[in-house]
Protein backbone atom coordinates (compact mmCIF):
# COMPACT_ATOMS: atom_id res chain seq x y z
CA UNK A 1 0.00 0.00 0.00
CA UNK A 2 3.02 2.67 1.11
CA UNK A 3 4.03 1.98 -2.66
CA UNK A 4 0.82 3.70 -3.87
CA UNK A 5 1.30 6.74 -1.75
CA UNK A 6 2.22 9.80 -3.14
CA UNK A 7 5.86 11.08 -1.90
CA UNK A 8 4.26 13.56 -0.13
CA UNK A 9 2.23 11.93 2.05
CA UNK A 10 3.14 10.79 5.02
CA UNK A 11 -0.05 7.68 5.18
CA UNK A 12 -2.83 7.00 3.68
CA UNK A 13 -5.06 9.15 6.13
CA UNK A 14 -5.07 12.80 4.76
CA UNK A 15 -5.68 10.87 1.26
CA UNK A 16 -9.28 8.95 3.06
CA UNK A 17 -10.68 11.07 5.22
CA UNK A 18 -11.93 13.22 2.29
CA UNK A 19 -13.91 10.25 1.02
CA UNK A 20 -16.69 10.45 4.61
CA UNK A 21 -16.93 14.12 4.45
CA UNK A 22 -18.06 14.40 0.73
CA UNK A 23 -20.43 11.27 0.68
CA UNK A 24 -21.97 12.55 3.58
CA UNK A 25 -23.14 15.93 2.52
CA UNK A 26 -24.03 14.56 -1.00
CA UNK A 27 -26.47 11.96 0.68
CA UNK A 28 -27.52 14.54 2.39
CA UNK A 29 -28.15 16.59 -0.31
CA UNK A 30 -29.92 13.54 -2.08
CA UNK A 31 -32.13 13.05 0.67
CA UNK A 32 -33.72 16.31 0.96
CA UNK A 33 -34.10 16.34 -2.90
CA UNK A 34 -35.93 13.32 -2.62
CA UNK A 35 -38.46 15.00 0.20
CA UNK A 36 -38.83 17.57 -2.33
CA UNK A 37 -39.06 15.64 -5.06
CA UNK A 38 -39.67 11.87 -3.88
CA UNK A 39 -38.52 9.38 -6.95
CA UNK A 40 -37.16 5.94 -6.67
CA UNK A 41 -33.53 6.82 -8.34
CA UNK A 42 -33.24 9.36 -5.52
CA UNK A 43 -34.23 6.91 -3.00
CA UNK A 44 -32.04 4.09 -4.19
CA UNK A 45 -28.84 6.81 -4.50
CA UNK A 46 -29.79 8.18 -1.35
CA UNK A 47 -29.05 4.88 0.60
CA UNK A 48 -26.40 3.87 -1.20
CA UNK A 49 -24.49 7.39 -0.82
CA UNK A 50 -25.01 6.69 3.02
CA UNK A 51 -23.84 3.07 2.72
CA UNK A 52 -20.82 4.68 0.94
CA UNK A 53 -19.87 6.81 3.51
CA UNK A 54 -20.18 4.29 6.42
CA UNK A 55 -17.49 2.41 4.47
CA UNK A 56 -15.10 5.08 4.19
CA UNK A 57 -15.78 6.09 7.30
CA UNK A 58 -14.74 2.70 8.89
CA UNK A 59 -11.46 3.25 6.32
CA UNK A 60 -10.96 6.58 7.84
CA UNK A 61 -11.09 5.59 11.19
CA UNK A 62 -8.49 2.19 10.52
CA UNK A 63 -5.66 4.34 8.48
CA UNK A 64 -5.97 6.92 11.12
CA UNK A 65 -5.18 4.46 13.66
CA UNK A 66 -2.08 3.46 12.36
CA UNK A 67 -1.48 7.07 11.41
CA UNK A 68 -1.12 8.32 14.71
CA UNK A 69 1.31 6.13 16.26
CA UNK A 70 3.55 7.17 12.52
CA UNK A 71 3.57 11.17 12.90
CA UNK A 72 4.85 13.07 15.62
CA UNK A 73 2.40 14.98 17.75
CA UNK A 74 4.10 17.65 19.61
CA UNK A 75 3.47 17.59 23.29
CA UNK A 76 0.17 20.52 22.80
CA UNK A 77 -1.39 18.32 20.37
CA UNK A 78 -1.36 15.36 22.43
CA UNK A 79 -5.45 16.17 23.68
CA UNK A 80 -6.58 17.59 20.20
CA UNK A 81 -5.43 13.88 18.33
CA UNK A 82 -6.85 12.21 21.45
CA UNK A 83 -10.09 14.45 20.62
CA UNK A 84 -10.08 13.36 17.12
CA UNK A 85 -9.42 9.95 17.43
CA UNK A 86 -12.41 10.03 19.90
CA UNK A 87 -14.87 12.24 17.52
CA UNK A 88 -14.23 9.84 14.43
CA UNK A 89 -15.22 6.66 16.46
CA UNK A 90 -18.39 8.63 17.44
CA UNK A 91 -19.03 9.80 13.91
CA UNK A 92 -18.74 5.45 12.97
CA UNK A 93 -20.92 4.20 15.76
CA UNK A 94 -23.12 7.22 14.72
CA UNK A 95 -23.02 6.40 11.51
CA UNK A 96 -22.70 2.54 11.27
CA UNK A 97 -26.17 2.76 13.51
CA UNK A 98 -27.11 5.09 11.27
CA UNK A 99 -26.90 2.67 8.48
CA UNK A 100 -28.62 0.15 9.76
CA UNK A 101 -31.29 1.56 10.39
CA UNK A 102 -31.90 3.39 6.90
CA UNK A 103 -31.45 0.54 5.32
CA UNK A 104 -34.24 -1.55 7.36
CA UNK A 105 -36.26 1.29 6.84
CA UNK A 106 -35.42 1.13 3.35
CA UNK A 107 -36.15 -2.45 2.74
CA UNK A 108 -39.76 -1.55 4.62
CA UNK A 109 -40.62 1.19 2.58
CA UNK A 110 -40.99 3.12 5.82
CA UNK A 111 -38.77 6.38 4.03
CA UNK A 112 -41.59 6.48 1.33
CA UNK A 113 -43.69 9.01 4.35
CA UNK A 114 -42.82 11.90 4.00
CA UNK A 115 -42.45 12.26 8.11
CA UNK A 116 -40.27 9.33 8.42
CA UNK A 117 -38.19 10.85 5.66
CA UNK A 118 -37.50 13.88 7.50
CA UNK A 119 -36.63 12.26 10.51
CA UNK A 120 -34.15 10.35 9.09
CA UNK A 121 -32.86 13.47 7.34
CA UNK A 122 -32.41 15.57 10.68
CA UNK A 123 -30.57 12.52 12.05
CA UNK A 124 -28.07 12.21 8.73
CA UNK A 125 -27.45 16.14 9.34
CA UNK A 126 -26.53 15.02 13.32
CA UNK A 127 -24.35 12.83 11.40
CA UNK A 128 -22.90 16.08 9.41
CA UNK A 129 -22.44 17.56 12.61
CA UNK A 130 -19.99 14.57 13.70
CA UNK A 131 -18.46 14.22 10.87
CA UNK A 132 -17.66 18.12 10.71
CA UNK A 133 -16.25 17.80 14.41
CA UNK A 134 -13.97 15.26 13.51
CA UNK A 135 -12.76 17.12 10.75
CA UNK A 136 -11.94 20.47 12.38
CA UNK A 137 -10.13 18.77 14.81
CA UNK A 138 -8.48 17.19 12.26
CA UNK A 139 -7.58 19.98 10.77
CA UNK A 140 -6.38 21.56 14.10
CA UNK A 141 -3.68 18.77 14.29
CA UNK A 142 -2.14 19.74 10.92
CA UNK A 143 -2.51 23.26 10.50
CA UNK A 144 -2.04 24.11 13.79
CA UNK A 145 0.27 21.84 15.31
CA UNK A 146 1.74 20.57 12.46
CA UNK A 147 1.00 16.97 12.28
CA UNK A 148 1.99 14.75 9.65
CA UNK A 149 3.43 17.89 7.28
CA UNK A 150 6.91 16.14 7.64
CA UNK A 151 7.89 12.45 7.22
CA UNK B 1 11.05 61.41 59.38
CA UNK B 2 10.13 58.02 60.22
CA UNK B 3 8.91 56.59 57.01
CA UNK B 4 11.96 57.78 55.67
CA UNK B 5 13.72 56.11 58.20
CA UNK B 6 11.22 52.95 57.14
CA UNK B 7 11.74 53.18 53.43
CA UNK B 8 15.59 53.33 54.16
CA UNK B 9 15.53 50.17 56.17
CA UNK B 10 12.82 48.56 53.60
CA UNK B 11 15.99 49.56 50.71
CA UNK B 12 18.63 48.15 53.19
CA UNK B 13 17.30 44.41 54.07
CA UNK B 14 16.30 44.16 50.17
CA UNK B 15 20.02 44.82 49.04
CA UNK B 16 21.32 42.30 51.37
CA UNK B 17 18.60 39.87 50.80
CA UNK B 18 19.58 40.36 46.90
CA UNK B 19 23.42 40.09 47.45
CA UNK B 20 23.10 36.98 49.42
CA UNK B 21 20.81 35.67 46.77
CA UNK B 22 24.16 36.49 44.40
CA UNK B 23 26.67 34.78 46.05
CA UNK B 24 29.26 33.70 43.36
CA UNK B 25 27.45 35.76 40.71
CA UNK B 26 28.82 39.29 39.30
CA UNK B 27 25.53 40.65 39.13
CA UNK B 28 21.06 40.33 39.92
CA UNK B 29 21.69 40.16 36.25
CA UNK B 30 23.80 37.26 36.20
CA UNK B 31 21.27 35.36 38.99
CA UNK B 32 17.96 35.57 36.78
CA UNK B 33 19.81 34.59 33.68
CA UNK B 34 20.77 31.55 36.20
CA UNK B 35 17.45 30.44 37.12
CA UNK B 36 16.21 30.73 33.77
CA UNK B 37 18.69 28.04 33.00
CA UNK B 38 17.43 25.93 35.06
CA UNK B 39 13.56 26.27 34.93
CA UNK B 40 12.39 28.07 31.54
CA UNK B 41 8.72 28.34 31.59
CA UNK B 42 8.35 30.62 28.33
CA UNK B 43 4.64 29.87 26.99
CA UNK B 44 4.95 26.37 24.46
CA UNK B 45 8.93 26.71 23.81
CA UNK B 46 11.37 26.09 26.12
CA UNK B 47 15.20 27.50 25.29
CA UNK B 48 18.57 26.71 27.25
CA UNK B 49 20.66 30.07 27.70
CA UNK B 50 24.14 29.88 26.62
CA UNK B 51 24.62 29.77 30.39
CA UNK B 52 23.81 25.92 30.84
CA UNK B 53 26.98 23.83 32.24
CA UNK B 54 28.73 27.53 33.06
CA UNK B 55 28.47 26.82 36.64
CA UNK B 56 31.23 24.65 37.78
CA UNK B 57 32.91 26.03 40.72
CA UNK B 58 30.37 28.55 41.21
CA UNK B 59 27.71 28.38 43.69
CA UNK B 60 24.79 28.50 41.62
CA UNK B 61 21.29 30.02 42.68
CA UNK B 62 18.95 27.21 42.26
CA UNK B 63 15.28 28.19 41.82
CA UNK B 64 13.04 26.72 43.70
CA UNK B 65 10.18 24.54 42.03
CA UNK B 66 8.02 24.75 44.99
CA UNK B 67 6.97 28.20 43.99
CA UNK B 68 6.19 27.62 40.69
CA UNK B 69 2.95 27.23 38.98
CA UNK B 70 2.45 26.26 35.81
CA UNK B 71 -0.82 26.67 33.89
CA UNK B 72 -2.52 24.82 31.19
CA UNK B 73 -0.28 25.14 27.41
CA UNK B 74 2.73 26.09 29.09
CA UNK B 75 5.58 23.84 29.42
CA UNK B 76 8.93 23.92 31.21
CA UNK B 77 12.65 22.29 30.56
CA UNK B 78 14.35 21.33 33.81
CA UNK B 79 18.04 20.35 34.46
CA UNK B 80 20.01 20.23 37.30
CA UNK B 81 21.85 22.57 38.85
CA UNK B 82 24.85 22.33 41.01
CA UNK B 83 24.24 21.05 44.89
CA UNK B 84 22.86 17.10 43.95
CA UNK B 85 21.42 16.94 47.46
CA UNK B 86 20.10 20.33 47.19
CA UNK B 87 18.46 19.84 43.46
CA UNK B 88 16.31 16.67 44.89
CA UNK B 89 15.41 17.92 47.94
CA UNK B 90 14.33 21.51 46.26
CA UNK B 91 12.66 20.60 43.22
CA UNK B 92 10.86 17.41 44.33
CA UNK B 93 9.65 15.35 47.20
CA UNK B 94 10.06 11.38 47.33
CA UNK B 95 6.74 9.45 47.17
CA UNK B 96 8.94 6.76 47.96
CA UNK B 97 12.70 6.13 49.18
CA UNK B 98 14.99 8.51 49.91
CA UNK B 99 18.32 10.31 48.78
CA UNK B 100 19.76 7.17 50.79
CA UNK B 101 18.58 4.63 48.24
CA UNK B 102 19.92 7.01 44.76
CA UNK B 103 22.70 8.89 45.94
CA UNK B 104 22.47 11.88 43.81
CA UNK B 105 25.92 13.72 42.25
CA UNK B 106 25.56 16.33 39.86
CA UNK B 107 28.74 15.92 37.40
CA UNK B 108 29.56 17.44 34.18
CA UNK B 109 30.26 15.59 30.69
CA UNK B 110 32.25 16.86 28.36
CA UNK B 111 30.66 19.60 27.13
CA UNK B 112 29.96 21.12 30.19
CA UNK B 113 26.73 20.20 31.05
CA UNK B 114 25.55 19.24 34.23
CA UNK B 115 23.86 15.67 34.69
CA UNK B 116 22.32 14.11 37.64
CA UNK B 117 23.85 10.86 38.23
CA UNK B 118 21.36 8.50 41.03
CA UNK B 119 23.23 5.22 41.86
CA UNK B 120 20.19 3.44 42.87
CA UNK B 121 20.72 0.47 45.74
CA UNK B 122 17.93 -1.73 44.80
CA UNK B 123 14.80 -0.10 46.71
CA UNK B 124 12.22 1.48 45.13
CA UNK B 125 12.55 5.11 45.10
CA UNK B 126 10.08 7.46 43.32
CA UNK B 127 10.65 11.68 43.35
CA UNK B 128 8.36 13.87 41.98
CA UNK B 129 8.06 17.08 41.25
CA UNK B 130 5.64 19.59 43.84
CA UNK B 131 2.81 20.44 40.99
CA UNK B 132 0.06 18.46 39.93
CA UNK B 133 -1.08 18.06 36.77
CA UNK B 134 -3.57 16.85 34.79
CA UNK B 135 -3.27 16.48 31.33
CA UNK B 136 0.51 16.42 31.03
CA UNK B 137 3.71 15.58 28.43
CA UNK B 138 6.81 13.94 30.15
CA UNK B 139 10.34 14.04 28.28
CA UNK B 140 13.74 12.95 30.09
CA UNK B 141 16.96 12.69 28.36
CA UNK B 142 18.41 9.82 30.23
CA UNK B 143 21.41 7.19 29.93
CA UNK B 144 20.08 4.38 31.60
CA UNK B 145 23.05 2.05 29.95
CA UNK B 146 24.56 1.36 33.51
CA UNK B 147 21.18 0.68 35.04
CA UNK B 148 20.08 -2.96 35.67
CA UNK B 149 16.12 -2.09 36.36
CA UNK B 150 12.79 -0.45 35.70
CA UNK B 151 13.23 3.33 34.86
CA UNK B 152 9.86 5.15 34.82
CA UNK B 153 8.30 8.30 34.15
CA UNK B 154 5.31 8.50 36.31
CA UNK B 155 2.29 10.95 36.42
CA UNK B 156 -1.04 11.48 37.74
CA UNK B 157 0.91 10.08 40.91
CA UNK B 158 -1.04 10.14 44.61
CA UNK B 159 1.39 7.49 46.16
CA UNK B 160 3.93 4.60 44.47
CA UNK B 161 0.56 2.83 44.74
CA UNK B 162 -1.38 5.15 42.90
CA UNK B 163 -0.21 6.33 40.08
CA UNK B 164 1.08 5.85 36.02
CA UNK B 165 3.42 5.36 34.06
CA UNK B 166 5.24 4.70 30.81
CA UNK B 167 8.89 2.52 32.10
CA UNK B 168 11.74 0.97 30.11
CA UNK B 169 13.73 -2.04 31.33
CA UNK B 170 16.23 -3.72 28.56
CA UNK B 171 14.68 -2.37 25.44
CA UNK B 172 11.30 -3.57 26.52
CA UNK B 173 8.60 -0.73 27.22
CA UNK B 174 5.31 -0.82 29.37
CA UNK B 175 2.66 2.05 29.70
CA UNK B 176 -0.17 1.64 32.19
CA UNK B 177 -0.97 2.70 35.48
CA UNK B 178 -0.86 1.55 39.18
CA UNK B 179 -4.19 1.64 41.21
CA UNK B 180 -3.97 0.47 45.21
CA UNK B 181 -0.87 -1.59 44.48
CA UNK B 182 -2.29 -3.43 41.26
CA UNK B 183 -0.67 -2.96 37.76
CA UNK B 184 -3.01 -2.42 34.55
CA UNK B 185 -0.67 -2.67 31.33
CA UNK B 186 -2.45 -0.55 29.27
CA UNK B 187 0.37 -1.57 25.89
CA UNK B 188 3.61 -2.83 26.03
CA UNK B 189 6.41 -2.39 22.81
CA UNK B 190 10.06 -2.70 22.35
CA UNK B 191 12.79 -0.72 20.97
CA UNK B 192 16.83 -0.02 19.75
CA UNK B 193 18.71 2.37 21.28
CA UNK B 194 20.91 4.14 19.19
CA UNK B 195 23.49 5.42 21.67
CA UNK B 196 23.88 6.14 25.31
CA UNK B 197 21.07 8.53 25.33
CA UNK B 198 17.34 8.09 25.34
CA UNK B 199 14.68 10.70 25.00
CA UNK B 200 12.16 9.44 27.03
CA UNK B 201 8.74 10.27 26.27
CA UNK B 202 5.03 9.97 27.90
CA UNK B 203 1.45 12.15 27.16
CA UNK B 204 -1.06 11.58 28.90
CA UNK B 205 -4.63 13.31 27.48
CA UNK B 206 -7.47 12.58 28.52
CA UNK B 207 -8.28 8.60 28.27
CA UNK B 208 -5.28 8.62 25.40
CA UNK B 209 -1.87 7.51 26.94
CA UNK B 210 1.33 7.16 24.82
CA UNK B 211 5.02 6.41 25.22
CA UNK B 212 7.75 7.70 23.01
CA UNK B 213 11.48 7.45 22.68
CA UNK B 214 12.45 10.08 21.02
CA UNK B 215 9.78 10.66 18.49
CA UNK B 216 8.83 7.09 18.02
CA UNK B 217 5.52 6.12 19.46
CA UNK B 218 6.53 2.91 20.68
CA UNK B 219 3.30 2.25 23.18
CA UNK B 220 -0.29 3.43 23.19
CA UNK B 221 -2.90 2.85 25.12
CA UNK B 222 -6.40 3.88 26.65
CA UNK B 223 -7.84 4.00 30.21
CA UNK B 224 -9.95 5.90 32.43
CA UNK B 225 -9.45 9.63 33.08
CA UNK B 226 -7.26 9.83 36.14
CA UNK B 227 -7.28 12.71 38.89
CA UNK B 228 -4.96 15.24 38.65
CA UNK B 229 -1.09 14.07 40.38
CA UNK B 230 2.51 14.76 40.60
CA UNK B 231 4.89 13.77 37.95
CA UNK B 232 8.67 12.23 38.50
CA UNK B 233 11.10 10.08 38.27
CA UNK B 234 10.76 6.18 39.85
CA UNK B 235 13.89 3.93 40.00
CA UNK B 236 13.49 -0.08 40.72
CA UNK B 237 17.02 -1.38 40.13
CA UNK B 238 20.25 -0.97 40.92
CA UNK B 239 23.19 0.65 39.61
CA UNK B 240 23.90 4.63 37.44
CA UNK B 241 20.98 6.34 35.74
CA UNK B 242 22.37 9.93 33.76
CA UNK B 243 19.45 12.48 34.03
CA UNK B 244 19.99 15.80 31.79
CA UNK B 245 16.94 17.43 31.56
CA UNK B 246 13.43 16.79 31.84
CA UNK B 247 10.67 18.63 29.95
CA UNK B 248 6.91 18.99 31.30
CA UNK B 249 3.82 20.25 29.36
CA UNK B 250 0.73 20.96 30.97
CA UNK B 251 -1.24 20.84 27.98
CA UNK B 252 -4.41 22.55 27.27
CA UNK B 253 -7.94 21.28 26.93
CA UNK B 254 -10.29 21.79 24.06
Amino acid sequence: MELLLPEWAPNIHPLVIHFPIALWIVALIFDLLGIIRPNNWIRNSTVALYTLAVMSVVAAVISGRQAIDAVNVPFQGEVTAGNHSDWGHYALYFFASYVIIRLFVFWNRWDKKRAVAILLLLLGIIGAGLVAKTADLGGKLVYKYGVGTKQ
Amino acid sequence: MKTNNLVLTLLLAGSIIISSCSTGKKNNDTVEDASEMNHDMHGEDTKHTEHEGHASGVAEHHHDMSSMEMSDGESMSWSPGVGADYVITQDFHFITGGLENISPQVIQNESGDNLLQLTADGSPTAFVFHQAYGNVGMAAMINVKGFDGTFKLIHHAKNVDNHEFVSINRGNMKLGRIVDGNENVFDEGTFEAEGEWLSLRVSAAGTHYKGYIGNVTVTHGHGDKMQDGYVGILLNGTGKVLIKSIEIASLDDE
